[in-house]
């Protein structure tokens, strides 16, 4: 069975081409998904434990256990031996704890900081720069390999005992760093006295100590070994000396003056990958359980559990953002080869039928087919994943829908879970090319002709109005989703989409509008061909008949060509419409295409601020004397300004922006739905009368139900500023609704009114001018630069953020297979129905139609689906984009809704979708014009009665 | 294995019908193909079913071969009920019973397999090892007068022998009734001759019962009886007969099919001959019936009246 199986597949090579096309299409796919989400984990989670922090020095792959003796002044100090069974714990049991692999190891231990004075005055032999007045005792481990003795020679464990003020004091050996002995003018065999004190008894011990070496660290910057800064920690005070003289000597006889001990140790961030990482943080959680049963007053300090924590809530969110994008392509791919499946077995029923005639049963024609599916699936299985890692790295360089970018390649590997996807994503697909093999194979042969007569009944989604009852279900989805104005942010900021729901319905919408719409094709043909019949030719006329007549055998074209064309017109203005809405709120943010925030000189004698005039700008300039910035224009902002609305007695907080309306109009980067009027019209009324201003229209003209030209006055500070409403405005760059109300006024007409302060200058550079170097030249000129921010910097970090690269990756890799499937199914559907309707044609040929008519019905047929395909496909998704596009601001990050969403309609991809699709068309046509005319009647004639 | 028919001898009864009803139902049309048919076929014969199209021979055969199920009546194959058995015994009847040999060659093989691949087909689905399969297939690729041509495709064979190797796999699981449905249809009559030259030699080498369907009533001279189907229902019989007066002279008998109930078929030209058109009267004549047109008994009966009424309409 097994070899007939595989001869079968041989000779049905184009068709089974396709299914394994599809199949193999559809694995790579779904294993793409979680082989690219895994790679940018990796990649994302290496970045996080590699990236130095900015708030602490230890590395993020580092652990750090900090023990200190005796938090509580009742309970006794820390023993020797306590210490060392917890060393022998914390020293060596952390990595393999946790599963990483350690890359060092240190053990530190310090005494607290006990007030020092020279052993006696005259004994200080060095210039003195400060007096060290507080030192400690530390000892770390493997200390001798990390520095380098420049005078001198490390401490030894010999103890001596020296007599002082008549009592017998130990006298020690300590090593110092450079830094230290420089600072405080001290030299190497120089005696220093600390003064211990017994907090229990409130003795004082005498400890004193003789450097013997002076050293300076050889690996300052190593963090897996200095985790305390050697210059800036041990140059306070630090005196090094031998661990044993610490333990046995010094612990020994002064049990109080055990203090810190700290275990250091510091892993690979390799060894933490994505895939193994829960062991890690497993590892972590038990150990932060063990510390302070082994040794109570340990508390683990540092660790890599946090970056873990918040990778891990990453990931989650990631991975279903790229698992609900794909789903509707996976959709259509499985839709794709149930469809090819379909065409292909339509093909093999009358061969199922002589085999039934022969007695091979259901059970064994199903058995065939599922052979050759599992053939199939294992070449989709041995191919699908390989390719998979490779439309892994296409995803992560995407970085907008249907561009690339060369980005470093994500560290993507194939896992036995990637293998758990293939499969299944294998099983569903040989489940969707099974089932028209089990209809076909339950019939019997004269059943089967029977039902070729029956072609008529409609499919079961209409018979029980299935499509009807998705639309119902999606305009409820839609009017639920409109309903919810509030805004709704489920996952950790900066994700673009957190609610499901939002994906799912415009894709629901799209399958239950295309499924209704087939229900009127037959109409449309009917209409089409009782308008047109009459004036256009025999082809056309016969082509429409033949659509009119036969909706069976096109409806699951037709309905995969409206489904791709309509999802990828949706997916590609979703994509157009997110990244503008990219650039749009970066260039919101910003205000131009660079924001210099500048301050001025406060003169605090005069009560003034002193600030370089805005004009010095345009002397900013380069070698040939051109200048950096094209246009630049001031932008003041008082956030804290206050007006009374009118017939009320309580002040309200205001925003106020003062601009110079001519250069401002010039640079502001500025979008039509801001304001009721053009940008220049509205300068114009501001230039036109200094007290002019433009006012919020949700606040003053909605709430407030002021009207243009009513008097406004505004206090800053003390002092009260008369204004009027010159025009109304919604949006201004720069400000959001969340921080209140805001007015548009003169810059100068403030300023003369209530004094300058400091303002921010928005700029355009000219062009090939980079920002930074403007900077520079702005210090020359005494321009007092804080900081500057820059639009073009702010958009690509969003690309490269790993949510924005999965969904355009997503998008477009979707958009494309999808694309590519749908005109591979039309192609094998042409090709099909070529040969089904070989008779027919034959018999068309015999009644006399000229080849050109032939060709003119065939031409038309296959122009008209796809014609209608295409437009219905188009035009359901631009309708689905207007109308679901707007709800995806509402669950994007802060100020979500700021500048709002403007619908792109991709016309660009559309029409690269058409290019592709004509030039398919164009080779088909030459294609089937040559096997028209190749067709010889009598032969047609026999041939088609024997693949009827 | 189940057993229904060994126990069968040489002309007795391997199949008998009795009653067929067939009724289609196309679209919301009814169409009642067969209308209790009767029909015995012995083991051992070489027969013919005719019919023109549309007569239901086709349906007849399709019962016969357990392509489909008779909507009434009875159909037996031995032991074995076509009308009540299991989906499994149909396929067990399909694959070790019945052969089937169709008109058209692309019923009968598939196009990619070679000759020798196709008679092993029914034999790999009905688990027999390859050696076995292999030897077997040669072996009725040479019966049929093929065993040069085992390697080529049913598309590099004439429609003759693409007939032939359709006959080689319909006798791969050796069955004890060979259905032939109009088999040298497509064929010329030389090569039609050579089919039939097969089907009698495998009839009375192998003793194996043969069916042929064909709407030619020149068949009578091929085969040992012939039954001629008309609306449904058996109308004549026709048996050969080798000697008689002169010993090779072949002479046709045609019979007129009385079924249990009574009923028979009168071919149309006595009819017309004999005036008869609604009623008839029927009268017993010294071991004979006469039917008489009524009119010339009875003048008062009006000429049209109603057909059904008569003695031989179909609600007595």
């Amino acid at each position: 069975m097994v070899v007939f199986a595989a001869k079968r597949l041989l000779h049905k090579s184009q068709l089974i081409l396709a299914t394994v096309l599809g199949l193999v299409i559809t694995v790579t796919l779904v294993t793409a998904v979680p082989v690219f989400s895994d790679g940018m984990s990796e990649f994302l989670l290496q970045r996080e434990l590699k990236e130095p922090s900015v708030d602490r020095r230890q590395p993020a792959s580092s652990v750090m256990l900090r023990h200190f003796s005796r938090p509580e002044v009742n309970e006794p100090p820390t023993t020797v031996e306590e210490f060392l069974s917890a060393d022998s714990f914390f020293a060596h049991r952390i990595g393999q704890l946790t599963g990483m692999d350690e890359i060092s190891q240190v053990t530190y231990l310090q005494t607290d900081v006990h007030p020092v004075l020279p052993f006696e005055a005259s004994l200080q032999s060095g210039r003195r720069e400060r007096t060290l007045e507080y030192a400690w005792f530390a000892t770390v481990s493997e200390i001798n390999e990390h520095i380098r003795f420049l005078e001198g020679r490390a401490p030894t464990s010999e103890v001596g005992s020296i007599d002082v003020d008549g009592e017998p004091a130990m006298l020690l050996e300590v090593s110092a760093s450079n830094d230290l002995l420089d600072k405080f003018g001290y030299l190497v065999g120089d005696r220093i006295k600390l003064i211990y004190t017994d907090q229990d008894t409130e003795e004082e011990h005498p400890i004193v100590f003789d450097i013997v070496g002076r050293w300076v660290p050889t690996d300052p910057e190593n963090r897996s070994y200095w985790f305390y800064s050697p210059i800036s920690t041990f140059d306070r005070g630090g005196f090094m000396i031998n661990r044993d003289v610490y333990l046995d000597r010094l612990v020994a006889t002064f049990p109080g003056i055990f203090y810190e001990a700290t275990w250091y140790s510091d892993f690979d961030p390799a060894s933490i990958r994505a895939s193994s990482y829960r062991a890690v943080a497993g590892g972590l959680v038990t150990l932060r359980a063990a510390t302070n049963q082994i040794l109570p007053g340990t508390k683990l300090d540092y660790s890599p559990q946090d970056v873990i924590v918040s990778f891990n809530d990453k990931l989650f969110f990631l991975k279903l953002l790229l698992f609900i994008l794909a789903a509707p392509v996976v959709a259509i791919i499985l839709y794709y080869v149930s469809l090819t499946a379909g065409m292909v077995i339509d093909q093999q029923r009358s061969e199922i039928a002589v085999l039934k005639s022969r007695g091979v049963g259901t059970v064994q024609i199903v058995g065939v087919y599922t052979i050759e599916g599992l053939l199939v699936a294992a070449i989709a299985l041995g191919l699908g994943p390989l390719l998979a890692l490779g439309l892994a790295q296409i995803i992560g360089k995407t970085y907008t829908f249907l561009v690339f970018t060369d980005r470093e390649n994500l560290p993507v590997m194939l896992t036995q879970q990637h293998y758990l996807y293939a499969g299944g994503a294998v099983f569903l697909a040989v489940l969707a090319t099974l089932v028209p093999a089990i209809g076909a194979a339950r019939l019997s042969v004269v059943e089967f002709k029977q039902d070729v007569s029956r072609t008529l009944r409609k499919p079961f989604y209409q018979r029980f109005f299935l499509d009807v009852l998705i639309v119902g279900v999606v305009i409820y989805g839609y009017i639920n989703l409109r309903e919810r104005d509030s805004l709704l942010s489920f996952g950790p900021g900066g994700e673009l989409f957190s609610d499901p729901l939002l994906v799912v319905m415009p894709v629901l919408f799209i399958f239950a509008l295309a499924l209704l719409f087939l229900r009127f094709i037959p109409y449309l043909v009917a209409l089409l061909a009782a308008v047109g019949g009459r004036f256009w030719g025999v082809g056309i006329h016969l082509g429409l008949r033949q659509i009119g007549r036969s909706p069976g055998q096109y409806t699951r074209l037709v309905l995969l060509l409206v489904l791709t064309f309509a999802l990828g017109t949706f997916s590609a203005s979703m994509a157009a419409t997110i990244d503008r809405n990219i650039s749009d709120r970066a260039y919101y943010e910003v205000g131009s295409e660079v924001l210099f925030e500048e301050t001025g000189f406060w003169d605090a004698d005069n009560g003034v601020w002193i600030i370089q005039p805005a004009d010095l700008h345009s002397r900013a300039v380069d070698e040939d004397g051109e200048p950096m910035l094209e246009q630049f224009a001031r932008l003041w902002s008082d956030s804290d300004a206050h007006f009374v609305p009118p017939g009320r007695t309580q002040a309200e907080t205001i925003n106020v922006y003062g601009v110079d309306p001519i250069p401002f109009a010039k640079t502001v980067w500025w979008r039509e739905d801001f304001a009721p009027y053009h940008i220049n019209s509205m300068m114009n009324a501001l230039a036109g009368d200094e007290r002019a201003l433009l006012a919020d229209r949700s606040y003053f003209a909605d709430q407030l139900l002021l009207r243009q030209g009513d008097p406004l006055t505004i206090r800053f500070a003390q002092l009260d500023i008369e204004f009027f409403i010159a025009g109304w405005i919604d949006d201004f760059p720069t400000h959001y609704p969340e921080s209140g109300p805001f007015v548009v006024a003169n810059l100068d007409y403030i300023h003369r009114n209530i004094g300058e302060s400091p303002w921010n200058i928005l700029g355009i550079p000219a062009e090939g001018v980079a920002v930074p170097d403007i900077a520079e030249k702005l210090w020359e000129l005494r321009i007092d630069l804080l900081r500057y921010n820059v639009t073009a910097l702010s958009i690509q970090d969003s690309r490269a953020d790993a949510t924005q690269t999965g969904t355009f990756g997503i998008l477009t890799v979707g958009f494309v297979i999808s694309t590519l499937l749908t005109l591979l199914g039309f192609l094998l559907y042409s090709f099909l129905s070529f040969r089904r309707r070989l008779q027919e044609f034959g018999v068309l040929r015999a009644m006399g139609l000229s080849v050109r008519q032939m060709i003119n019905l065939f031409m038309f047929e296959n122009g008209f689906l796809i014609g209608m395909g295409t437009l219905v496909g188009t035009g359901l998704g631009i309708l689905t984009g207007n109308l679901f596009i707007p709800f995806l601001q509402l669950s994007a990050d802060r100020f979500a809704d700021t500048p709002a969403f403007i619908i792109e309609t991709a016309w660009g991809d559309i029409g690269k979708i058409y290019l592709v699709l004509g030039t398919v068309l164009l080779v088909a046509v030459p294609v089937s014009i040559w096997m028209l005319r190749r067709i010889r009647i009598h032969e047609a004639m026999k041939f088609g009665d024997e693949t009827g | 294995m189940k057993d229904y028919t060994s126990h069968i001898e040489i002309g007795e009864s391997l199949v008998v019908c009795t009653g067929l009803v067939k009724i289609y139902k196309v679209a919301d049309l009814e169409v009642v193909a067969l209308q209790g048919l009767d029909l015995s076929i012995g083991r051992g014969e070489l027969m013919a079913i005719i019919g023109n199209s549309g007569s239901g021979k086709s349906t007849l055969l399709n019962i016969l071969g357990g392509l489909d199920r008779p909507s009434a009546g009875s159909c037996r194959m031995g032991e074995l009920d076509l009308v009540n058995c299991s989906e499994s015994d149909l396929v067990y009847y399909k694959r070790h019973i019945a052969g089937f040999v169709w008109q058209q060659s692309s019923r009968n093989l598939i196009p990619y397999l070679s000759a020798l691949e196709n008679v092993e087909t029914p034999m790999i689905f009905s688990g027999l090892s390859g050696r076995v399969r292999r030897d077997r297939a040669r072996e009725l690729l040479e019966t049929v007068g093929l065993g040069d041509r085992m390697g080529h495709s049913p598309g590099e064979l004439s429609g003759g022998q693409q007939q032939r190797v359709a006959i080689a796999v319909s006798l791969a699981n050796d069955p004890d009734i060979l259905l032939a449905d109009e088999p040298t249809g497509e064929v010329d009559t030389e090569t039609a001759h050579l089919i039939y030259d097969l089907f009698h030699d495998l009839n009375r080498e192998r003793g194996l019962t043969v069916v042929v369907v064909s709407h030619d009533r020149g068949i009578a001279n091929q085969v040992d009886r012939v039954v001629a189907i008309r609306d449904g229902r058996t109308s004549t019989e026709t048996v050969r007969r080798i000697g008689g007066e002169h010993t090779d002279e072949v002479s046709h008998e045609e019979y007129v099919i009385v079924d249990d109930v009574g009923r028979l078929q009168i071919p149309h030209e006595h009819l017309e001959h004999a005036g008869i058109a609604g009623r008839a009267v029927v009268e017993y004549d010294e071991g004979r019936v006469i039917i008489k047109s009524a009119s010339d008994g009875d003048e008062e009966q009006p000429r049209n009246a109603p057909r059904r009424s008569g003695l031989f309409g179909r609600d007595r």
